[in-house]
């Protein structure tokens, strides 16, 4: 998939994996991410940022100081109630975004 | 859009924020690929390449934590103050012409505010026929009160006028006509609310006046125009609660008219006079 991910499909995977995963740093946000996607998704680890303070200023995640695995000071996301209830409304669009792409990309089977 | 918002006062606290998240997330990634075995130097640049350009990510951040309209309007101003320090003599200019722009519009909108504005009640004859009508049941036309005003209406009590008068109307009650008489107490009740709300705007319009004004006023004293001033001792009333003089000008129904009209038979005089704004005037 090419670098430039779709505005809105980053921003359901960030909530999502605060869904899962619980608080995460940008790091391990990212990491995670490029995990599930299985390299497909060459992400630029940088767009993560910009993305993560649009979705706080949405008020869909909050943010707070703590301390990394390897002891460093850290900037930890997490989901908020909204963030959750975002969760499956983004869904919902998406899928309906997916069922809409699967009928014009579907072969014709005959007939018509 | 709030949350934007209040980003904006805490911009600084933001960038420092992203500086220290990048670099944590930097380091890390490069410790990992020295840990896999690539020399310092490579280990930075893979690290870099999986972040992307930095630029674009400061960039994109700050967009996102900025109210595109303030931030303009913000650069906007700046610009202006600027360019306006460079032509200090330029500034001086127009800050004291908006100045006094400012100053004598306001000065003129308060005074055309109390004078015409503010809607002036008469002393008409439409209070005189609601008291009539609820007082003695008695529905009479406006002519007829306002006769009652001319004959016996007052603006004060010491004032000499008949004691009674009669007025015809129809009867509320039996629909016919009749008569009654009413008295110059009942007028002047009437008229009281009125006269009150006028003496209250004149009150109000000298304590606005400019000083220099005000001093011509105490030596001249008021003079009453229109049909107005006709009503008995509303010359006293005024002189009792101003302390000014007050006097009725001659023939005061037809002031206004002959004042205009002798106003354009002496246009260049009153230009003159408008051209020195030093001496200001009231031409009575």
């Amino acid at each position: 998939m090419s670098r430039e991910v779709l505005q809105g499909t980053l921003d359901l995977m960030v909530l999502r994996t605060l869904d899962v995963m619980g608080p995460q740093h940008g790091l391990g946000l990212a990491k995670r991410i490029l995990q599930v996607s299985e390299g497909i998704l060459n992400l630029n680890q940088g767009t993560l940022y910009p993305a993560l303070l649009r979705l706080g200023q949405r008020r869909w995640i909050m943010s707070r100081w703590g301390l990394s695995e390897n002891n460093r000071r850290a900037k930890f996301y997490e989901l908020t109630a909204r963030g959750r209830r975002q969760i499956a409304v983004e869904t919902e669009r998406w899928e309906s975004t997916v069922a809409v792409m699967a009928k014009f990309l579907a072969r014709p089977t005959g007939g018509e | 859009m709030w949350g934007r918002f209040v980003d904006l006062f805490r911009r600084r606290r933001l960038d420092a924020d992203l500086e220290s998240q990048l670099a944590h997330h930097l380091n890390a990634l490069e410790a990992e690929y020295r840990a896999r075995g690539l020399a310092p130097g490579d280990a930075r640049a893979a690290a870099r390449r999986d972040m992307g350009g930095l630029s674009q990510v400061r960039d994109a951040y700050r967009d996102q934590h900025g109210v595109p309209v303030f931030e303009t309007i913000w650069r906007n101003s700046r610009f202006a103050v600027r360019a306006l320090r460079r032509t200090p003599g330029l500034t001086a200019t127009i800050v004291l012409t908006l100045a006094l722009g400012i100053g004598a519009n306001s000065a003129v909108f308060s005074t055309i505010d109390t004078v015409l504005l503010r809607p002036l009640s008469f002393p008409d004859a439409d209070e005189l026929v609601r008291v009539i009508q609820t007082q003695d049941k008695l529905l009479v036309g406006q002519e007829q009160a306002e006769a009652l005003k001319v004959e016996i209406g007052s603006a004060l009590a010491d004032v000499e006028v008949p004691d009674f008068a009669d007025i015809a109307g129809r009867d509320l009650v039996t629909g016919l006509l009749r008569r009654t008489s009413i008295d110059a107490t009942t007028v002047r009740s009437a008229l009281e609310r009125p006269l009150a709300q006028i003496v209250d705007a004149v009150k109000d319009l000298l304590e606005r006046t400019p000083p220099e004004l005000a001093s011509d006023v105490a030596d001249r004293g008021l003079m009453l125009v229109g049909g107005g001033a006709l009503l008995r001792g509303l010359d006293q009333r005024l002189q009792r609660e101003t302390g000014l003089h007050v006097t009725v000008a001659d023939d005061p129904l037809t002031t206004v008219a002959r004042g205009a009209g002798q106003a354009l038979e002496e246009l260049a005089t009153l230009r003159a006079r408008a051209d020195k704004p030093d001496k200001p005037r009231f031409g009575h």
